[in-house]
């Protein structure tokens, strides 16, 4: 009951931070039967809770032991039965890494009951550009279930990818990556004087596989926009509300790819792979000076396309107006509050996110309550009841119009501005196209075959 | 043969073929349905031949215009006609029904007192906006998306009315204006959109096809169908239309409640049914394209 409500909660809450949460490879999760979901960790609170809000099943969490002197967490961390894990940089805070033991021995029993849980191995949320060595407690656990029931129901351990567009941004995208699932059991069986260690290797090993890293920072910036030119590819963008689930598994095997043709280029033609790292770079400069995303570069110009769009977006926007308007003036209190308190609290890149979830439940509880007490008191009862179920509901609309209308300023700016200058246009569109054409070009050349990008030709 | 067909065209067919064996059935038992069965009958041909003409061909604009325009013809001549080509009048039953659900209480007269409040002219309002929104809707769904999805908008359309239509032929009900005319005792208080609403309903002949209330089915598919097809803004923006339709019909009295529950039942009954066609369609194309590269 605790479970369902929490977990509705912060399904809303992720819904509100997050412009869209896309979802892949749901099937690998086992519906039954224990399973171990080990996944990346860079958005600290948050990355549980994407997990936990994306399966249909019960999911238990694992957590550092420190957390029980949260105030705000202590009471769901002994609701939750969340299991915690003493680690051995927390010992000055109070940590007692002999007790995990009795960490490990929950995890064994939750999954001999059929349970999932997910656990972080690399130990600590970061945000560093690639994933940090992993511990072995998933292992542990893992090959400790299996060991102590190798009759019972097979383990399978899913690999898990998360990822976002940018982890700080309000309104930004989310991803998750479900790898196939490794049945402990039958690796167990056919590894039977492995240690922890092998099994961690081979968990590591398929994270990665499901997720970017990078070697430095500034790698994320060239490889993203080299990924970005070549999904755009000369296609026409998708109209506004029609755009297709971001394909996180495509875009990760986009950037390995793009990662291995560059190592490769690096080690005899040094030259060519800065003048064209360069070209990117210029190219992206560009762009966003203009304002302009690589894909609206191939927006199309006819005028009947204009004049639907306008049509269509217009409908959209003066219907829903006053609802969006409702939404915002009643939630604008708790959203300006909440606001200053995350932007205090939050020291680093890594808890924004998190803070604005966990500190945005009940501050927006706490004003729509005193809001709704208001209206009981100046109106009536029954006009309360229909303001409070407003508050929710034009919220949701008020962000999601918040969402509509900032892409739609965004395509008309862009339509005006290429129509004003169509040569302009033109140059930007060659220059895109030439880019990909060089970046195909290479890929040919390193495997002899073309980097898979789904959109036409430019 | 009936595979050669798009499943909004077998939808439509189907409606048209059931229609005319009906009023042909009804002609051969003195009914004066004569016009109307050649009407219906020329309708079902000329459908019959675009429909042939347009085969299983995806996306087609053509088809949604000839799908639409044929459900909206029937809407109209077929609510009438009903009346006189089968022998019975399903109104007691559903008033019957209608009391049934509120323990022996008619909704219908449960909500009169609405009916005087000012309440009512905004009710009357979403009554009128209903044709804007169905007409958005539709241009909408048949320029502006994929044509797997336009698809499946034509699709569950044609099943919606299709399904309608049924109750409309084979369950006649003017609605609890006309049945339970004497038991209201509050006059509407509609203001200038309630007369927009009464000449309409006249020009169409009034009250007629009350079961199930196509306003209800219609305007929930469309919403039903922005939901699912990621535009979830634009069915929260008309989800309070949705319900002031809902609310509207009940106390303008066109509908007894039972034909509201019927309505948002068929337009999530004909929403998957358009979701599973397509899928199959899709399946199906995928097969044949798997199949015809390995005989290449």
């Amino acid at each position: 009951m605790i479970y369902r409500a929490m977990r509705a909660l912060w399904r809303a809450a992720l819904f509100a931070f997050f412009r869209r949460i896309e979802v892949q490879g749901r099937g690998n999760v086992p519906r039954r039967g224990p399973v171990l979901l080990v996944a990346n960790h860079t958005n600290a609170f948050v990355d549980p809770l994407l997990v936990l809000t994306r399966l249909e099943r019960p999911v238990t969490l694992t957590a550092k032991s420190t957390l029980r002197k949260h105030p705000l967490l202590a009471p769901l961390i002994r609701a939750l039965h969340v299991i915690l894990f003493h680690r051995s940089q927390d010992v000055a805070e109070g940590a007692d890494p002999a007790r995990n033991d009795a960490a490990l021995e929950a995890c064994e029993r939750r999954l001999a009951e059929g349970g999932c849980i997910v656990i972080f191995p690399e130990g600590v949320s970061h945000s560093d550009p690639a994933m940090r060595p992993f511990r072995t407690g998933a292992a542990r656990i893992a090959l400790a279930y299996v060991d102590a029931h190798p009759q019972g129901p097979p383990l399978a351990l899913v690999p898990t990818g998360l990822h976002f567009e940018a982890k700080e941004r309000f309104r930004s995208s989310a991803g998750l990556v479900f790898g196939e699932a490794v049945d402990v059991h039958a690796w167990r069986r056919e590894h039977p004087a492995a240690d922890p260690r092998e099994l961690t290797a081979l968990i590591e090993a398929q994270i990665r596989a499901l997720t970017a890293n990078y070697e430095a920072e500034r790698e994320i910036e060239i490889f993203g926009r080299a990924a970005e030119l070549l999904r755009a590819g000369g296609g026409a963008p998708p109209p506004l509300g029609q755009e297709p689930a971001e394909d996180w598994a495509a875009h990760v095997e986009l950037i390995h790819r793009l990662q291995a043709g560059r190592q490769w280029l690096a080690r005899g033609r040094r030259g060519e792979l800065d003048a064209l790292e360069e070209r990117v770079r210029g190219f992206a400069r560009k762009l966003a000076r203009l304002g302009v995303t690589p894909g609206e570069l191939f927006l199309p110009m006819e005028a009947p396309r204009a004049a639907f769009f306008v049509f269509r977006e217009l409908e959209l926007l003066a219907a829903g107006a006053p609802l969006s308007a409702w939404g915002w003036l009643h939630s604008l209190p708790a959203y300006l509050a909440t606001k200053a308190v995350v932007g205090k609290m939050s020291k680093d890149r890594d808890h924004f996110a998190s803070n604005s979830v966990f500190l945005g439940i009940p501050i927006f509880l706490l004003f729509w309550m005193v809001q709704t007490a208001a209206v009981a008191i100046l109106a009536s009862p029954g006009w309360a009841m229909a303001y409070a179920v407003s508050l929710p509901y034009t919220g949701a609309v008020a962000l999601l119009y918040r969402d509509r209308a900032g892409s739609a300023w965004r395509r008309a700016r862009t339509f005006l501005l290429f129509a004003r200058r169509p040569s302009h246009r033109r140059k930007l569109v060659d220059e895109a196209g030439a880019i990909v054409a060089d970046l195909r070009r290479l890929a040919d050349e390193f495997e002899h075959h073309a980097i898979p990008v789904t959109s036409a030709e430019p | 043969m009936l595979r050669a067909f798009h499943p909004a065209d077998r939808a439509t067919l189907f409606i048209l073929a059931v229609v005319t064996v009906t009023l042909a059935v009804a002609a051969a038992s003195g009914a004066p349905v004569g016009g109307s069965l050649a009407l219906h009958a020329a309708l079902l041909g000329g459908f019959a031949g675009v429909a042939w003409r347009l085969g299983a061909r995806e996306g087609a604009v053509a088809r949604g215009v000839a799908v639409i325009a044929v459900m909206f013809t029937l809407y109209t001549t077929l609510g009438h006609v009903a009346f006189t080509a089968v022998p019975w009048l399903a109104d007691p039953w559903l008033e019957h029904a209608d009391r049934a659900l509120l323990l022996g209480r008619s909704p219908s007269l449960a909500i009169e007192p609405l009916a005087a409040s000012a309440w009512t002219r905004l009710l009357c309002f979403g009554y009128a906006m209903f044709i804007p929104y169905l007409y958005l809707s539709i241009v909408l769904s048949l320029v502006g998306r994929p044509p797997g999805e336009r698809d499946e908008f034509v699709t569950g359309f044609a099943v919606l009315y299709a399904l309608s239509f049924l109750g409309y032929l084979f369950l006649p009900a003017r609605g609890p204006v006309v049945q339970m005319a004497g038991d209201f005792t509050v006059p509407i208080n509609g203001g200038p959109f309630h007369q927009i609403i009464l000449r309409s309903v006249e020009q169409v002949g009034g009250p007629h096809g009350a079961f199930p209330s196509l306003h209800v089915g219609a305007s929930l598919f469309a919403t039903l169908f922005d939901l699912r097809h990621r535009n979830p803004l634009r069915a929260l923006i008309y989800l309070p239309l949705v319900a002031t339709i809902a609310l509207a019909t009940l106390v303008l009295r066109y509908h007894y409640a039972v034909d509201l529950a019927a309505a948002v039942i068929l337009a999530c009954v004909a929403s998957e049914i358009a979701r599973v066609a397509m899928r199959r369609r899709g399946e199906t194309a995928l097969i044949r394209a798997e199949a015809a590269a390995e005989a290449a």
